[in-house]
């Protein structure tokens, strides 16, 4: 026995060390924090993610909602695979897609701009560049159908005739109208602003009826003006229309860009019209947020203090102008760090002294739906303490499975 | 199971010195530059005053930040003793080989199992890291001492072991905060090892072209187990817990693959 001390030492010190260790050592004894409803129903808020970092020694990134807090540094590999999904969360219904059409959606979800849904159908299209042995690319649209009703799946490939020297093309939009399926097909070459086309199909046999182009803003011929368009969609759900950021960008001695105005366009996919907005000369702000649902285009103007959100009519044209102004003060906040307008609200995060709270307002009226407010999980004692070193950025709204 | 473990013992004995040796050398990089820069750091408030502060010197110390401070000391002798145990890891074969009356001779002989040969191998080198480990949490225990009794209470603060570790990226990695992650970690490293062993008994089965064997066999290993989640992960067609199943799955696969080989090439193809 004694021949063997040696290894009978080492392995049971060794293996003492790493239990003692991993039984008591490795708790990191980090704060557990919850977002908590005071007012409203706690559905609403079932949805925030707040982001942040717990700030003592060296920082350590959180998140935090009303389940609890999840720090990632107690993230393990299984965590951090499954963290290339959690973009497919915050996607407009596509997590819930994914849990009820889940062969349908396999190797699909990459790409949330080519789903429609509604009642009925579930509509994915993709585009495919092929250059075969002809020099010229040519464009293909691949259509799988999903009936909701039936279950039934059913796919086409249509033939596109595009312009072959495109360097990039994409699928940005698809819509149904009655029985005919649009995709808006955003297209471009390197240094020249995109241009969109609206491709409408026969949705039953997948024949082309015709194409158009929607778009035709160019750069200025002097290359001093750059043109950068952007498209703001219902996502997923239908919506009969398509709005246009059209971002004019000077080009500065440095060769950067300084944008300099912004008009809005919306496109009617019933009527095929593309027609201005109503500029009425807001603050210009390239970072201003956007949401547009059926017939309305909300966007909100802010600063710490304040949120005023204005909408266009898309069916009239008319502009409301702060039509809803959410102040600082009034949510009794010294200011608003972070909000997101999504959904027909406005999930706002803001902060009084070291208390963070979450106030939902509706988007329509103004009314107040949710206030929340970050707690700390643990001993009383220690609450003021542990709410000092909670650093709140962010937030985001995260799809829920109900 | 006592044939196992005398092998064990002899494997663990013949490398007593050289794990000493890792000690003493992690030992002394460790402490040494802990304590100095702790007292450099006091005669610096010494000198400027207690409440002197400047760009990378806080008023009040913690474990953590000399860990912090320290962190290149930390991780040469980590990083040295890692490549001592991979060398190890083919030396552990070629030794026998090679060693002084090729001991090999004998060990094959032994009226015993060969494949109990390898295992006692495998065995003795995840031993020889886990002490090392071991060792690792027993010297930031005893750098938690020296701090105590080095800076005056009214300049430190007290902080978790965890906050400590999580100062330098070699102690993260070498001990993760989660039990599963370890697991993760480790059981993929003796993989690795099993892999390594199985391409050096490839190499001394078949000599000359065992050499591409081994070469070939290691590479597709490696691609095997990293393909689900770099490639997989990327075209999207597959979900995570579908990818996690096979990475796990894969993993195993080729432990599998290379115990069986390893075993029956050190039954049927073994050349001394």
């Amino acid at each position: 026995m004694k021949r063997y001390l040696l290894s009978i030492i080492l392995g049971l010190c060794t293996f003492g060390i790493l239990c003692t260790y991993y039984t008591y050592g490795a708790a990191d004894h980090l704060p557990a924090y919850k977002l908590v409803t005071i007012q409203g129903d706690p559905k609403e808020g079932a949805g925030i993610e707040l982001y942040g970092n717990y700030s003592r020694i060296g920082r350590e990134p959180l998140s935090i909602n009303i389940e609890g807090s999840k720090y990632r540094s107690r993230e393990t590999f299984r965590d951090q695979i499954s963290s290339v999904s959690t973009w497919r969360n915050f996607s407009e219904g596509m997590g819930q897609l994914i849990r009820d059409y889940r062969q349908f959606m396999r190797g699909k979800s990459s790409d949330p701009n080519g789903f429609y849904k509604d009642n009925e159908w579930l509509l994915y299209a993709k585009g495919n560049t092929s250059s075969g042995q002809s020099p010229q690319k040519q464009f293909q649209l691949h259509v799988d159908l999903l009936n909701r009703k039936t279950n039934e799946v059913k796919q086409y490939i249509t033939e596109i005739p595009t312009d072959s020297t495109f360097d990039y093309i994409y699928v940005d939009d698809v819509q149904r109208i009655n029985d005919q399926l649009h995709v808006l097909i955003m297209q471009g070459k390197r240094d020249e602003s995109s241009l969109y086309f609206d491709y409408v199909l026969d949705l039953k046999s997948g024949v082309l009826i015709e194409g158009k182009q929607v778009t035709h803003w160019k750069n200025s011929t002097d290359k001093k003006i750059k043109i950068e368009v952007r498209s703001l969609s219902n996502d997923i759900a239908p919506n009969e229309y398509m709005v246009f950021l059209v971002l004019e960008n000077k080009v500065t001695s440095r060769g950067d860009y300084s944008n300099f105005a912004m008009l809005r366009y919306a496109y009617s996919y019933k009527t095929g019209k593309l027609f201005a907005l109503p500029d009425s000369k807001p603050k210009f702000n390239p970072n201003t947020p956007y949401y547009l649902e059926n017939n309305s285009l909300v966007y909100a103007n802010y600063d710490k203090n304040e949120i005023q959100l204005s909408r266009n009519n898309l069916d009239t044209g008319l502009e409301e102008r702060d039509y809803v102004k959410i102040e600082a003060s009034e949510l009794g906040a010294d200011e608003i760090q972070s909000f997101v307008l999504t959904h027909n609200r406005v999930y706002i995060l803001s902060q009084k002294g070291s208390t963070h709270h979450v106030v939902i307002v509706d988007a329509s009226n103004g009314k107040t739906r949710y206030v929340g407010q970050v707690t700390y999980e643990g001993p009383e004692s220690e609450r003021d303490k542990e709410m000092d070193f909670l650093r709140l950025y962010s937030l985001n709204i995260r799809e829920t499975a109900s | 199971m006592n044939r196992y473990l005398k092998l064990v013992h002899m494997e663990i004995h013949r490398f007593r010195y050289i794990l000493a040796s890792l000690m003493v050398v992690t030992m002394v990089c460790q402490f040494s530059s802990f304590i100095l820069t702790i007292k450099r750091t006091l005669s610096i408030k010494a000198e400027k005053g207690l409440g002197y502060v400047e760009i990378g010197l806080p008023k009040i110390l913690t474990f953590p930040w000399v860990i912090l401070k320290t962190r290149e000391w930390f991780i040469l002798p980590i990083l040295f003793s890692i490549t001592v145990l991979v060398l190890y890891t083919l030396l552990i074969w070629y030794r026998d080989w090679f060693g002084r009356s090729t001991f090999i001779y004998r060990l094959l002989m032994l009226p015993t199992k060969r494949w109990m040969l390898y295992v006692s191998k495998l065995t003795a080198i995840i031993m020889f890291v886990f002490s090392m480990i071991a060792f690792q949490l027993v010297l930031l225990v005893g750098e938690n001492m020296i701090f105590k009794a080095m800076v005056p209470a009214e300049l430190r603060t007290d902080s978790t072991f965890v906050e400590a570790i999580s100062m330098n990226d070699a102690l993260k990695m070498l001990l993760p905060k989660q039990f599963e992650q370890f697991i993760y970690s480790y059981g993929l490293g003796i993989v690795a090892v099993m892999v390594i062993f199985t391409a050096v008994l490839l190499e001394r089965s078949y000599r000359r072209i065992g050499v591409l064997y081994a070469i070939a066999y290691f590479a597709g290993c490696a691609v095997l187990a990293v393909y689900p989640v770099s490639s997989l992960r990327m075209d999207k067609y597959w979900y995570p817990n579908e990818i996690y199943g096979m990475q796990l799955g894969v993993c195993l696969l080729v432990a599998v693959i290379s115990g069986c080989l390893g075993f029956w090439l050190l039954r049927k193809k073994i050349t001394v």
